[in-house]
């Protein structure tokens, strides 16, 4: 073995990589070549460099309380809190984020705050684009389907396929301690991958405006939006059917409810299901 | 070795929490290593932990163990994310080859002080490509074997052996550079 040869095999000599014939042949060499055995030493070095650089990197505080919490949510049905979605906003593209809510007819309304759905629009579907639930280019029927299995609660979102956009990604959105669970279902358009439109559903009846929706519209059951701003952000809510709707974009008010006013609702194939599921819902 | 070494025992009678979260922090610090930001480290180890709590009934920890199992879903949630948001086609390893083709003459690590070069190396990670950083950050782990980063990370071991030859030579020549800037080594660091 010539010299270019063993520094080719140190690396991997160093890693414990080699065969036991080659090891031995290279442990020979190296007892007779102090130059290569310096060699071997920085690249023993550096691999303990990089392993510092990841052992020293202190776990964020409250990293898992928070996991371990949001595991916890997962398991056991929600209480009535208010939503509370405190996560930083984050530079957005041009984007749509579209939220729907169930809860039983007659049920009482949780109040939540609209910027919350503002900012979850912009951390998991601008900025990270989750898909916790691998939902990636499935058709909308499919999607619901397993959402409905996964989060054991109704939440079918309106379908954005219709515009022009297929579903991207899905996670559960959930933030706080006892908080609202909510499952967020994003879509992104076919032609323009900057555009995002977002539906989420949570698993109470909840209330956007600060005082209740007590309009003469929503109290008939027409739609009727409700505009609200956070920041970029433009949100309408809307009542209809008995289950409530909020749609948030950056896009202006005119567009966004052009937008929306073209949604239907998603709804899994075995929809005969939905009336038993209902059951499942906090009165 | 980073935390414990007790993630083979059996998942029969554990709790996914019990089994998982003890291992929350080689999860962040990877993750850490792989993003450029402690917010996005934050994010993509709670994503992590999400995928995985939905995947437990289909781990098998007698085979995987539970610490590679988890980082196999780290890495695979990074490189999905990076995949979307480059939309743009990934190098592959025969492309990479062709371009550090003439630069190819086997590299070692220069005569620096180790000890004092955490936050340079820190920075040559960070400038890897993300394919290559994977490799290297679950090599630097110090726990797993060749064979073991390639079924973490589905891969051929062929593929991860050339993948970390190539990070370890641009850790090289990061360190190099750096070398020359601050005037810390010989000549023949620079021929």
């Amino acid at each position: 073995m010539n010299p270019s040869e063993l520094r080719k095999h140190l690396p991997t000599y160093a890693d414990g990589e080699l065969e036991p014939a080659l090891r031995e042949r290279i442990e020979s060499l190296l007892e007779s070549d102090p130059a290569s055995r310096a060699e071997l030493q920085r690249w023993q070095a550096l691999r303990h460099c990089a392993h510092r650089a990841i052992a020293e990197e202190p776990l964020p505080a409250g990293l898992a309380e928070l996991v371990r919490n949001r595991l916890a949510a997962r398991r056991r049905p929600a209480t009535g809190r208010i939503l509370r979605l405190g996560l930083p906003g984050l530079a957005a593209a041009a984007a749509i984020v579209l939220a729907v809510t169930f809860w039983p007819r007659g049920a009482q309304a949780t109040p939540v705050e609209a910027h919350g759905f503002a900012d979850v629009y912009r951390t998991c579907a601008v900025a990270h684009r989750h898909d916790t639930f691998d939902v990636r280019d499935k058709v909308p029927a499919d999607v619901m389907a397993q959402l409905r299995e996964e989060a054991a609660f109704i939440c079918n979102v309106p379908d954005a396929t219709k515009c022009g956009f297929h579903v991207d990604g899905a996670c559960e959105c959930f933030h706080g301690d006892e908080g609202i669970r909510v499952v967020h279902v994003y879509f992104r358009c076919n032609k323009d991958d900057t555009k995002v439109i977002s539906a989420f559903a949570t698993d109470r009846r909840v209330d956007m405006c600060s005082e209740g929706c007590q309009c003469p519209e929503c109290a008939a059951g027409r739609r009727h939006y409700h505009v609200a701003h956070d920041d970029d952000v433009t949100l309408l809510a809307w009542t209809d059917d008995d289950r409530s709707y909020v749609v948030c974009s950056d896009m202006n008010e005119k567009t966004l409810v052009r937008m929306a006013d073209t949604m239907e609702i998603a709804r899994p194939v075995a929809s005969s299901h939905t009336d038993n599921l209902a059951s499942l819902l906090p009165k | 070795m980073i935390g414990g070494a007790q993630w083979m025992d059996s998942a029969d009678d554990k709790s996914f929490e019990a089994l998982a979260l003890p291992h929350l922090d080689l999860v962040y610090r990877v993750a850490r290593r792989l993003v450029r930001n402690e917010h996005e480290a934050e994010d993509l180890a709670q994503e992590t932990f999400f995928k995985a709590y939905r995947a437990f009934d289909t781990y098998e920890v007698r085979h995987f163990g539970i610490r590679p199992w988890l980082l196999k879903i780290l890495n695979n949630t990074f490189l999905n994310r990076v995949a979307r948001e480059k939309k743009a086609p990934k190098a592959t390893d025969h492309q990479t080859l062709e371009e550090t083709h003439a630069a190819d003459q086997p590299l070692a690590p220069p005569e620096l002080d180790f000890d004092h070069l955490d936050e340079e190396v820190k920075s040559a990670i960070e400038r890897l490509s993300p394919e290559f950083r994977a490799v290297l950050l679950l090599w630097a782990t110090m726990e797993f074997s060749y064979q073991e980063i390639a079924d973490m990370l589905e891969l051929p071991i062929g593929t991860v052996m050339s993948r970390l030859h190539r990070a370890r030579q641009q850790l090289t020549r990061s360190l190099e550079d750096f070398a020359r800037e601050h005037r810390l080594t010989t000549d023949k660091t620079e021929s």
